[in-house]
């Protein structure tokens, strides 16, 4: 079967609003709305297939739900903080695609029908980085209510502002892929939890419970970021309110969910066209004393278009031509400047690349607590002593090594916010001090689960991985680095995305420690 | 750039040492097994709440050990270097605590009760994977489970880092002996039989590292319940 092309939702848009694929999406989205939470084709059980928490549902007044038994073995299924987070979510939304594929055919509509994504990293649109038209209305051409803005008569909850097509909620950081797409492996050869930890996110085994975030994972940034973007939190009175997108567990019922992941399956493919050295695992990692290959070690379990239950692994989704689901898109050519000038060579070809073993050179002795305003915490650096000792002293850091700056155990009971991250930030920085001492950012889609210690999670919290090799490298060389100690500061982020502005006083996100390794 | 590595040669020993953060720990746990193998027949009554005890450390030595490899490998990576054994340590000393203070009330129980006397040991192992089966298949497996991969932040130096070590052992261990306690109880109302040992670790090691599959790991904790329980009538 020649492979369908699944296309770019925003030049959908620009031919038209309700161009064919999204107004098909619109209506099977209804008539799947339409469908018991017990029929494996509806909407509600392909959300539960993500996540699902009775509590947090809006349609817990809407019919019964499925077995236990069914739940057990198909719901809150989604793999986070693994290598196994990028495999699992090409076979949902391939499954999805058929189903919803389906749908479109029964209601009159074409065969080839392909699910869009949202490319909110495209800067060649100014758009890009707003919700594409169609998720905005609140009819459709023919009057009716648009399934997706509302479902059911239930609004779609987002962050105030994201359907009114406002592109300041979503920073352009926060899509930028310049991380990400410049990662030279797809996971660490080892279960190591700090430094490098790939494009796909680290080697575990089957992973509900999202505990560590690599910087240059692509779940981190974009996939993190919009999640939280998209959905918000805000208060309506004395209630916290947050959007759909910001809970793993109704993530998948807003209808952007499966654009935005279109997006991130898309990026896989980009990443693995860069170089052929970019290329998914195929061996196997010691996980804990236990040999996992992340090809063929595990099994997940969805239901197909004709509703019968299957199983897949990983081997069977790296060709997404061949594969089962047989689709591209329409670009998975590079944006970066760099790809575009100059191919990238090919070293030889390795699925994983070897990492230097990292040691800790120092950490915080005391807790963090962020509940509105910035604060810093100050520790000392030691010089290695352990397989970052060959790197030689910290001196020649700049020449040799990497340094990474690890945030752990954030843990959250209810809020999400942003927090931003700098390194020796000045006593009162301007504009340009918060450029220049960037670190990154915590981006907390699903803490409140990791938080929560459950059937699924074990309470710990989120952990970040940051790169501050080339940041550490640039504050030496303006006086701005001390070998022997090093401030970190965790600044809000405003309501515009503007640093360092002070936002009202939130629940508080405690981090347990913050640490340095060198490698 | 090509990274030169100018660390001296080390030998072996320490090579897989720093590789492998565990070794030692695996080391103690083979000699432990050994001993066990040394000393245990089938059945083995032991007079005295002291006797029962120390047996059951060097059982929980023997076998739990090795399921806290992930831990072990945590505590080194978030501790300094130099440090890093000492963490190891803590780690343990905490762990063990808890199957310490578990061992020392089921040594007493066990004599005030009698049970040497009261089960043949391929009775008291059917009993003990009996009781695992139903762990399995209860709703709490799946809470309990999950305690295994809690984390700590550990301080760096200091009395405070051998404190977290030794809490981050402490809860590692709560969440074992929460998820494990059947098959101990196996090794304990068989009479700490080799046999019964063995098989409780093989379960406990798939339980750690298999697939969550709790439907199928209770029907071969079942199987093997019943097989003891025929082997204990026909015998």
């Amino acid at each position: 079967m020649a492979a369908l092309i699944r296309k770019d939702a925003w030049k959908l848009s620009a031919i038209s609003t309700w161009e064919p694929t999204l107004l098909w999406y619109a209506k099977a989205v209804g008539e799947m709305s339409s469908r018991p939470a017990t029929d494996p084709s509806s909407w509600r059980f392909q959300g539960g297939v993500h996540g699902y928490n009775k509590n947090a549902d809006p349609f817990a007044t809407t019919g019964a739900l499925p077995k236990q038994s069914v739940q057990k073995k198909f719901w809150n299924k989604c793999q986070h903080g693994t290598w196994f987070f990028l495999p699992w979510h090409r076979m949902y939304l391939g499954f999805f695609e058929q189903i919803v594929r389906a749908a479109v055919v029964k209601l009159g509509g074409p065969a080839d029908w392909t699910l869009p994504y949202w490319n909110y990293s495209d800067s060649s649109n100014a758009n890009a980085r707003i919700l594409p038209p169609a998720f905005r209305q609140q009819k459709l051409p023919d009057g009716s209510p648009n399934p997706l803005f509302e479902i059911e008569g239930v609004n779609i909850l987002r962050a105030p502002g994201i359907n009114a097509g406002n592109a300041a909620l979503i920073p352009p950081d926060d899509v930028s892929l310049s991380n990400c797409l410049t990662e030279s492996f797809f996971s660490p050869e080892t279960d190591i939890t700090v430094g490098d930890l790939g494009f796909g996110g680290p080697a575990t085994g089957p992973n509900h419970d999202a505990q560590v975030f690599g910087q240059k994972s692509v779940e981190n940034a974009p996939h993190n970021a919009i999640h939280v973007d998209v959905g918000g939190e805000w208060t309506q009175g004395a209630k916290t309110l947050r959007g759909w997108m910001i809970n793993p567990d109704t993530a998948a019922l807003d209808p952007i969910f499966w654009l935005h992941h279109a997006n991130i399956d898309r990026l896989w493919s980009v990443w693995n066209g860069i170089s052929p050295s970019n290329a998914n695992p195929t061996g196997a990692v010691n996980v804990g004393g236990r040999k996992i290959s992340w090809a063929t070690s595990v099994k997940f379990a969805f239901h197909n278009a004709a509703g019968v239950a299957v199983t897949m692994k990983p081997s069977q989704v790296l060709n997404t031509r061949t594969g089962p689901f047989a689709y591209d898109y329409d670009v998975t050519s590079s944006p970066l400047v760099a790809h575009a000038i100059a191919a990238v060579a090919a070293s030889t070809r390795r699925t994983m690349t070897p990492q230097p073993r990292s040691e800790m050179v120092g950490a915080s002795s005391r807790k963090v607590t962020l509940t509105g305003s910035a604060q810093t915490t100050t520790f000392t650096i030691q010089e290695p002593s352990g397989p970052a000792k060959a790197r030689g002293k910290a001196a020649l850091a700049p020449l040799l090594g990497k340094t990474y700056l690890h945030i752990e155990n954030v843990v959250s009971k209810q809020s999400h916010a942003t927090y931003e991250v700098y390194v020796n930030l000045p006593e009162k920085p301007d504009a340009a001090a918060y450029q220049e001492h960037y670190a990154g950012a915590m981006h907390l889609f699903g803490v409140r689960h990791a938080s929560r210690r459950s059937e699924q999670h074990a309470g710990s919290g989120l952990n970040f991985s940051l790169d501050i090799t080339e940041l550490a490298r640039a504050l030496r060389a303006k006086n701005a680095w001390d070998d022997k100690k090093i401030r970190v500061t965790f600044a809000p982020r405003g309501a515009a995305g503007e640093p360092g502005r002070a936002i009202p006083e939130h629940d508080p996100i405690k981090i347990g420690r913050v640490s340095i390794y060198r490698a | 750039m090509q990274v030169q590595n100018n660390a001296p040669e080390a030998g072996t020993l320490q090579t897989l040492s720093d590789r492998f953060p565990e070794f030692w720990m695996l080391g103690v746990s083979a000699v432990a097994w050994l001993a066990l193998a040394a000393w245990t027949g089938r059945h083995i009554h032991f007079a005295g709440v002291a006797a029962n005890w120390w047996h059951w450390m060097l059982m929980v030595t023997a076998m739990m050990l090795p399921l806290q490899i992930q831990g072990v490998r945590l505590t080194a990576e978030r501790s300094l270097w130099p440090r890093r054994n000492r963490a190891i340590a803590w780690f343990l000393l905490g762990y063990l605590s808890v199957w310490a203070l578990a061992g020392a009330l089921l040594s007493w129980i066990v004599l005030v009760l009698s049970i040497p006397l009261r089960f043949g040991w391929m009775e008291g192992a059917a009993i003990g994977l009996f009781l695992e089966t139903a762990w399995l298949i209860s709703p709490w497996k799946r809470v309990a489970a999950r305690q295994c991969h809690r984390t700590l932040p550990l301080s760096p130096t200091g009395w405070r880092a051998d404190r977290d070590c030794l809490g981050y052992g402490w809860i590692a261990g709560c969440g074992c002996a929460l998820n494990c306690w059947p098959l101990m109880l196996v090794c304990w109302l068989s009479g700490h039989s080799f046999i019964a040992m063995v098989v409780a670790f093989g379960l406990a090691w798939a339980d750690r590292h298999a697939t969550p599959n709790y439907t199928l790991h209770a029907m071969v904790a079942g199987f093997l319940g019943a097989a003891f329980g025929v082997l204990s009538w026909v015998r």
